[in-house]
């Protein structure tokens, strides 16, 4: 070390238990005799002790176990909404294949089949999200960005709602191609085309717009950083 | 409070992972006492109000809840829990931009045992701090209060900025430089 910078930094790495003694003897001479570096000590000491004096503080005074019982009510919450949420969509699916294809034991395999893959298909995503937050290496290290680029992913994903329009059009031709005779496929072709209406309007007017004004307002924040700097 | 070491985060993922619902809960239960003070202390920094840090340590090991499972112990569990944490608090602030939040809301009362002069000289200080703090760019508030959360060694900070180890102290010493200037201009 000769630089006052250098030392500036071995007054960090010695505040923070990193500094080896050969260094810190060093340190300690340069400190009697530099100014500056001593204001430095002083205000890396004084800026770390407020920090930490503002969290214990407020610490004493947390209700931690209303804090722990508010997550496990949460979690509780979440599951009981995931599952009926899954129960909602079966039960409004189920009634429409089966009666949108002729034959039953077909279609309730179709239904396994397609739940299966969708479940799969979500947790292989989740997991690969998940993987991608854990090792998150940015080349830049900011995390705002890495945080942008996730809320873009969830935008992107919530844009896909508009191909159930498409899929459903596309069931309906194929229908329409096949010249069956049964009302019934038509009353299910009625019930699937209100569940993708249902659940496209859900995503697209209720998930949609919070992340959207996130995402804005994100950006809005990182260019004025930018410009700031 | 059993502190989280590297033997039994091993033992606790793995109940997280092939234990009884039950087990899974008492693993969840344990890692939430060993690392809440810290993630909360983490959390405070980050978004500077008490609300706002309560509602990211609730997301965060929201969050832990849903992902133990999978966690494969490719890093140190409290240095994956921090990531999480760091994610949730920048996500909550994020979402309540647009909310002003009072300085002294987010400043803690001194203890009660301090004499009026020291109670004002440290509230001042604290006042100072927090305010230079609420301005910095995210990455040097970041790695200020990544540094001043007890228990995290240079190597685990490095890990959850995603940084080599030795860029994390030339990091912190920018933005403490930083932190200064802005104190002397608000002084």
């Amino acid at each position: 070390m000769e630089r006052c910078e250098e030392f500036e930094v071995g007054i960090e790495m010695r505040l923070h238990g990193a500094l080896d003694v050969q260094h810190a003897e060093s340190l300690v001479t340069h400190l009697l005799i530099c100014a500056s570096c001593r204001a430095f000590e002083d205000l890396a000491k004084g800026s770390e002790t407020a920090m930490n004096h503002q969290s214990h503080i407020h610490q004493q005074t947390l209700d931690w176990d209303a804090l722990s019982t508010r997550t496990q009510e949460f979690i509780g919450t979440q599951s009981r909404q995931r599952v009926i949420a899954a129960a909602v969509v079966a039960l409004a699916i189920t009634p429409a294949v089966m009666l949108s294809v002729n034959n039953v034991l077909w279609s309730a395999i179709g239904m396994v089949l397609l739940g299966s893959t969708v479940i799969v298909v979500h947790r292989l995503l989740q997991r690969r999200k998940l993987d991608a937050i854990a090792k998150y290496q940015g080349d830049t290290g900011e995390l705002l960005y890495f945080y942008r680029r996730e809320l873009e992913d969830r935008l992107r994903a919530t844009r896909r709602a508009v191909l159930l329009f498409p899929l459903w059009v596309g069931l309906l031709a194929i229908h329409l191609a096949h010249p069956y005779e049964l009302q019934r496929e038509w009353v299910g072709f009625a019930l699937l085309g209100v569940v993708v209406a249902g659940l496209s309007a859900y995503i697209w007017f209720v998930r949609r717009p919070p992340i959207a004004r996130e995402l804005a307002a994100l950006k809005r924040e990182l260019k004025a950083e930018r410009s700031s700097r | 409070m059993v502190p989280l070491t590297s033997e039994n985060e091993l033992l606790l993922c793995a109940q997280a992972r092939a234990g009884s619902p039950a087990e899974r809960q008492q693993a969840f239960e344990q890692i939430f006492r060993a690392l809440r003070e810290q993630v909360f202390a983490l959390c405070l920094h980050l978004t500077g109000s008490r609300a706002e840090a309560e509602d990211a340590v609730q997301e965060c090991f929201l969050a832990v809840h849903r992902a133990l499972g999978s966690f494969r112990g490719d890093a140190r569990l409290a240095t994956w829990v921090y990531r999480i944490a760091v994610r949730a608090a920048l996500s909550v602030k994020a979402r309540r931009r647009a909310q002003h939040t009072s300085l002294d809301e987010a400043i803690a009362t001194p203890a009660p045992g301090d004499d009026p002069e020291t109670q004002a000289a440290t509230r001042q200080d604290m006042r100072r701090v927090l305010a230079a703090l609420a301005r910095l760019p995210e990455e040097h508030r970041l790695v200020l209060s990544l540094f001043a959360v007890e228990g995290l060694d240079h190597a685990q900070i490095a890990e959850i900025v995603g940084v080599p180890p030795g860029t994390v102290w030339s990091r912190l010493h920018v933005a403490r430089k930083r932190l200064g200037a802005l104190m002397a201009r608000t002084a």
